[in-house]
């Protein structure tokens, strides 16, 4: 069997282990092991990154902050434990129907929120940002004639790791 | 072994193997000892382990490690074909049960050795096609690391770190909430 030397992993008198060996290894890791394993060197970077390893976790898995909504309140609360960072606010009084209207939250992934501002349809918000835009209207159905036993119900997926733009998908 | 008469089954069961290590000490295992390691089921059903087997990438101190470790688990695999039939059997289940207790206990001490000797396994593991020993070991060195800053982990192993500080400061910053 061939082994070409991996660089960076020499424990005292022992081989260094191939890359296929330190991903089967690294298999066994949280994705926080996985991300610590990273910065190890750079044999066990190329052994996380090479198997892709950590692509679905490189988010944070700990709950930082929630939003809460609350049926009585207009606009949803937003707890956070506090920080010097930039701050987010609940207050989405930027948004259309800001005039009274009620929001609610209908679905989130990953940092974005899918809204439903009561008469004006779904928006999809970063409230990092304050970034927003409508969700475009349904297609239609075609055929009028067609019973109207159909209805539609938007879903907001989010992965920052494909892309930092979002798309909508029914 | 063209007739199946319960003498031959014996016979073959007892068949003996010569294991050769890169260090060329002999090893003389059974065929269900050996038999543990896929790469070596593979070289005795193609009939190529006259005169023993080479093994140039394993040396003695690590394969009599791993002879030690498929004896134990070859006697645990015989042990489970011969208790199949009578599995309603609780006295045969609590036999059951006490032998793998045993087997749990055979397999931590079989892990008390040093960080070098654990790579060693594990490459040999791998080489022979052990799954058993090679899960056992990798599962070791994972525990290992579990909860251990990069920097223990450099030490505990002795890696030296190759990454230049900006790509380290990169990694952290990708994954910050790892190093919080």
């Amino acid at each position: 069997m061939d082994q070409k030397p991996e660089e960076g992993l020499l424990p005292p008198a022992a081989a260094p282990l191939p890359e296929d060996m330190l991903a089967d290894l690294f298999a066994r890791l949280p994705p926080r092991g996985l991300a610590v394993a990273r910065a190890v060197c750079r044999a066990w970077r190329a052994a996380v990154d090479g198997r892709r390893l950590l692509r679905a976790n490189l988010l944070p898995l700990s709950v930082a902050r929630i939003f809460i909504k609350f049926r009585c309140h207009q606009f949803p609360e937003y707890f956070s434990r506090p920080s010097t960072g930039p701050s987010i606010s609940g207050q989405m009084d930027y948004l259309p129907s800001s005039a009274g209207g009620y929001i609610y939250i209908s679905g989130h992934c990953n940092g974005l929120l899918l809204l439903d501002l009561d008469d004006h349809g779904d928006h999809v918000v970063n409230p990092a940002t304050r970034a927003w835009s409508p969700v475009p209207p349904p297609p239609a159905f075609g055929d009028d004639d067609v019973p109207r036993i159909f209805y539609y119900q938007n879903y907001l997926v989010f992965d920052p790791t494909l892309s930092p733009y979002h798309e909508h998908h029914r | 072994m063209a007739s199946a008469g319960s003498g031959d089954e014996k016979a073959a069961a007892a068949a003996m193997i010569t294991l050769i290590s890169s260090d060329n000490e002999k090893f003389e295992v059974t065929e269900a000892t050996a038999t543990l390691s896929q790469t070596i089921r593979h070289m005795i059903e193609d009939g190529c382990t006259d005169g023993g087997v080479p093994l140039p990438n394993v040396t003695s101190k690590i394969l009599a490690r791993v002879i030690e470790y498929c004896k134990k688990h070859a006697t645990a695999a015989a042990g489970e074909e011969g208790s199949s039939s009578s599995f309603s059997d609780a006295a045969f289940l609590e036999v059951d049960r006490a032998f793998l207790e045993e087997l749990e206990e055979f397999d931590d001490a079989f892990l008390e050795v040093d960080r070098a000797t654990l790579f060693d396994l594990i490459l040999a593991a791998n080489y022979l096609d052990i799954k058993g020993l090679l899960n056992l070991t990798c599962q070791k060195v994972a525990d290992s690391v579990k909860g251990k800053t990069p920097e223990q982990i450099r030490e505990m192993y002795n890696i030296v770190n190759d990454l230049t500080p900006e790509e380290e400061a990169e990694i952290r910053r990708e994954t910050q909430w790892a190093f919080e």
